[in-house]
């Protein structure tokens, strides 16, 4: 019903921008992982279309609170659309986490790369080390993201 | 910038972000980014964006060590100017837009109601979330749970995180209740908020427009 | 006006959860709905608003005609210029960034111009004494308020009837007493009002007519009036057995000496002083935002004093973390759902202690047979009761098995049956030792519980000693800090 799933929706959001300044601190680096988190909930609850709506509007509104940049926009929808689509096609959390790493951590940083330079793409090296940069948050979130739906199964608050 | 349509706004802010895009030569990324840091005291928004600023400098930094390893100083300046600008512009495009502007705008444009709504009622929870997560942490905190950010309180992540998503699936399914009592479902809804656009509003975006061609034909060509 | 006959209903994967219910309601009545918790109230709301069968699967049995149409065959978006519905969950009710917005968007939904929305919130917000608050978030607004402001936003509609849910849910009695003359006043002007509530007791006078509903069924149909002589079957108020009063000992164990306390500029609490002696059942009683939650939160370091400080057997706390002192003093917060986080209760109760390294096995059996735990053991924390999450989270701190027990608003949300409950439960404790602390407004129950009581009025001490010796005193009713005695013969 499309009430239920826009009120999904709209929390989720809220879940994703009011958890986005957690982290868990990594050796020097550290692991955001609410925005990838919500991905892959938003993937498996509602949707491809639903999750990149999702990821694009807590980008947006993260934008306007000044609690982000404009680089969340590219880091968040691209991860949202494959993992929903992975979830939609096979019905597993697990692919669509994985949608969510190749997403976000692989196409998300290309895309922030471009951004950043677009006339210097020639550079592997470079890439994959923003890559690895992305990667920490991305890995750490998806993980958490499907630990949540395997507890909220259990728990009897969400059935596939 | 108060008093334009939000169309307006949302146009020339795209215009300004784009005009930032294409810049590539290194004299002009200075100008801009000397215009920039010139506009923020000027627009009110300097004690913000310093605030902001911590979220600039990782990926500032990032981009210019990775730029100086495997290019030279001269190409990772540039580059870390350029996304400098990049964010920046960006950060003053969305300070001047609110969400019931830019749901607003959005939907005249063709995109559907329901992205609108949940950009504005999104909006709205935020603060409740917050608070929710702290009352979690308060009450977690009190059992004994460390829920601090350490590398070591990892595992009890998830005593902050279930709480919160069961508390938000209850909440989300009263929401849609109240949503649907009070007629979200229906077609023909009508707007409280009117926008119009000037005359004076469209010469100004397509004399903007104009500019942002030239200038982009003088930067590349 | 509402028809409802022989209406069955039951959600997809329940239970019947009404079993039987025939209702009329005439134009320009005033219906009180009572019954405990689960009892199908917030059920029977949702079929005279449509939500049931449009929005909720399940079976509905029976007939629903509402101003005369079949609920049937019109639409939830229909149905809402006849019966406008106030959900219990205010948080849910008010989703619109302003107060102007939350009016606007049901006159937005139905299409009405822009022009005509702008007089008609006017209009509202000047009838309901709202027209200051327009342009406030809802975050910002206090509970009594944010129930003003979820009437308005369905009024606006004019519907003819007003249904409320819980309207006076977690409301101390002044902002009660201000929402019951709003909905007396709704009523004069011939529309007519449904009120949903846990708790009738009080509120009697208010209403024409009265339903008790019990596990779907009805315990009571007809006159609040006559109700008196039902009363032996209906427990409208909880009645708590009388407890004898142990002597406090002699050793102070928890004290705040000079505490002040401020948010930025906002002054919260101001030069508290208060000593809680080894062994003593003492209540903080006060209004909303008076700062009960604020205080209780020093006491195990979750809040630092701006000045003054707070001693645990006349020991600084400042030094220690909330999770330090959580094998000392045992805080356990209003809402059961803030804790749960594994999906079987006994893991839940264990994690405190182990947390703490204090896991002693006699100890968790006692807590376990002190609050009844056996069969819920296995269950997912997440499916149960109100009443039972209570239970659960109030063991779930015993189980650390603290000196000093603390309770915030420990009756909100529960039932009469709950209540009493939970007031045993306090007097199993007794013969325990352990010291108790209960921030609540709920009076009755403080009186039932306590020996003593510190009341507090916006961030002060007002006063400090029996419940018999404050109930009712003129000078603590003049300043609000108490509400006036009611006549104690009607109950
Ligand atoms: N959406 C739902 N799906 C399944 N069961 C439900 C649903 N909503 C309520 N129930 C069940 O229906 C029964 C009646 O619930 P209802 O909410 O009507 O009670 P209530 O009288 O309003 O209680 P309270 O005072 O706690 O609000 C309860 O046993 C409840 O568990
Ligand atoms: N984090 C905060 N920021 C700003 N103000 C706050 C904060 N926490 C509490 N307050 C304010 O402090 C005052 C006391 O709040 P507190 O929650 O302690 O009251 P209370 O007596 O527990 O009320 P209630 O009966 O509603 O639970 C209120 O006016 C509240 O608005
Ligand atoms: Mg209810
Ligand atoms: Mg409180």
């Amino acid at each position: 019903m499309k009430t239920k799933e826009v009120a999904r929706a709209v929390i989720l959001v809220a879940v994703a921008v009011a958890l986005s300044p957690f982290f868990i601190p990594v050796g020097i680096s550290k692991c955001f992982p609410a925005q990838h988190m919500v991905n892959v909930l938003g993937a498996v609850m509602l949707g491809p279309g639903y999750a990149v709506a999702i990821a694009t509007i807590a980008a947006i509104i993260r934008n306007i609170l000044g609690l982000g940049t404009l680089l969340a926009f590219p880091g968040g929808m691209i991860g949202a659309l494959l993992a929903g689509l992975a979830y939609k096609i096979s019905k597993n959390i697990y692919l669509a986490g994985l949608g969510e790493i190749v997403g976000t951590g692989l196409l998300g940083s290309l895309a922030s790369v471009w951004i950043v330079a677009p006339l210097f793409m020639g550079k592997t090296m470079a890439l994959a080390t923003l890559m690895i940069a992305f990667s920490v948050s991305t890995i750490g979130g998806t993980i958490i993201g499907v630990i949540a739906l395997h507890l909220l199964r259990k728990g009897g608050i969400w059935e596939p | 910038m108060k008093g334009l349509d939000p169309r307006t706004k949302l146009a020339l802010g795209l215009m300004a972000v784009a005009a930032v895009f294409v810049a590539s030569k290194p004299e002009t990324l200075v100008v801009e980014s000397i215009i920039l840091l010139a506009a923020l005291p000027i627009l009110g928004m300097g004690k913000d964006w310093v605030h902001s600023f911590r979220y600039f400098w990782p990926m500032l930094g990032l981009v210019f060590v990775i730029a100086f390893f495997s290019f030279n100083l001269q190409l990772a300046l540039l580059l870390t100017i350029r996304l400098f600008n990049l964010l920046t512009v960006s950060f003053v495009f969305f300070r001047t837009i609110s969400p019931e502007e830019m749901g607003a705008t959005l939907n005249k444009l063709g995109v559907p109601y329901s992205f609108a709504f949940i950009l504005t009622t999104a909006m709205r929870y935020v603060p409740l979330i917050k608070q929710k997560i702290r009352h979690i942490i308060d009450a977690q905190s009190s059992r004994g749970i460390d829920l601090r950010p350490r590398l070591r309180n990892v595992g009890n992540f998830m005593a902050l995180l279930m709480p919160l998503l069961v508390q938000s699936f209850v909440l989300s399914d009263e929401l849609a209740l109240a949503m649907e009592s009070r007629g979200f479902g229906r077609e023909d809804r009508s707007s409280r908020r009117q926008y119009n656009l000037t005359f004076w509003e469209c010469v100004l975006m397509v004399g903007a427009l104009v500019l942002l061609v030239i200038f982009a034909w003088w930067e590349r060509g | 006006m509402i028809r409802l006959s022989a209406i069955r209903y039951r959600y997809p994967k329940t239970g019947w959860v009404l079993k039987g219910l025939d209702l009329s309601v005439d134009h320009g009545d005033y219906l009180l709905v009572g019954g405990g918790n689960g009892s199908g109230k917030s059920t029977l709301g949702y079929i005279c608003n449509g939500l049931i069968p449009h929005y909720f699967d399940g079976t509905l049995q029976g007939s629903v005609t509402v101003a005369g149409l079949d609920t049937r065959e019109q639409k939830v978006s229909d149905l809402l210029v006849h019966v406008g519905l106030v959900l219990q969950n205010a948080d849910a009710q008010l989703f619109n960034s302003t107060v102007e917005d939350e009016i606007a968007f049901g006159l937005e939904s139905l299409g009405v111009p822009a022009s005509e929305i702008a007089e008609r919130i006017r209009e509202i917000s000047i009838s309901l004494g709202l027209d200051h608050l327009l342009n406030r978030s809802p975050v910002t607004l206090s509970g009594g308020e944010k129930r003003l402001v979820a009437i308005a936003s369905v009024l606006c509609l004019n519907p003819s009837i007003l249904l409320l849910d819980e309207p006076y849910g977690d409301l101390d009695w002044s902002a009660s007493k201000k929402v019951r003359q709003t909905l007396l006043r709704i009523n004069q002007t011939g529309k007519t009002i449904i009120v949903i509530e846990q708790l009738l007791g009080n509120l009697l006078e208010d209403g024409a007519g009265c339903l008790i509903l019990d596990q779907g069924n009805v315990l009571y149909q007809g006159m609040p009036q006559h109700i008196d002589q039902a009363l032996t079957r209906i427990r409208l108020l909880p009645q708590y057995s009388r407890r004898d009063s142990k002597p406090a000992g002699r050793e102070t164990i928890l004290s705040a000496q000079d505490l002040s306390f401020r948010i930025g500029e906002k002054q919260i609490l101001t030069s508290v002083s208060i000593d809680l002696r080894k062994g003593e059942k003492v209540a903080l009683i006060g209004r909303n935002g008076s700062g009960k939650t604020t205080l209780l939160k020093h006491f195990n370091g979750l809040l630092r004093p701006s000045a003054g400080k707070v001693t645990f057997l006349g020991e600084n706390v400042a030094g220690k973390s909330p999770s330090e002192m959580a094998a000392h003093v045992g805080l356990s917060f209003q809402n059961p759902n803030d804790q749960f986080f594994k999906y079987r209760v006994k893991d839940e109760i264990l994690v405190g202690p182990q947390k703490l390294g204090k896991l002693r096995h006699e100890w968790i059996h006692e807590v376990w047979q002190i609050f009844d735990l056996h069969g819920l053991l296995k269950r997912s924390p997440y499916r149960l009761s109100e009443g039972e999450k209570k239970r659960v989270s109030l063991a779930s701190i015993l189980a650390m098995n603290p000196q000093v027990l603390v309770l915030d608003e420990p009756t909100s949300g529960q039932d009469v049956r709950l209540r009493e409950t939970l007031a045993t439960l306090l007097a199993k404790l007794e013969n325990l030792d352990f010291t108790l602390l209960i921030a609540t407004h709920d009076l009755e129950f403080a009186r039932a519980v306590t020996d003593r009581w510190i009341v507090l009025h916006q961030g002060r001490v007002v006063a400090d000693g029996t419940p018999e010796a404050l109930w009712g005193d003129d000078g603590l009713v003049h300043l609000g800090a108490l509400p006036p005695p009611r006549d104690e013969t009607k109950h």
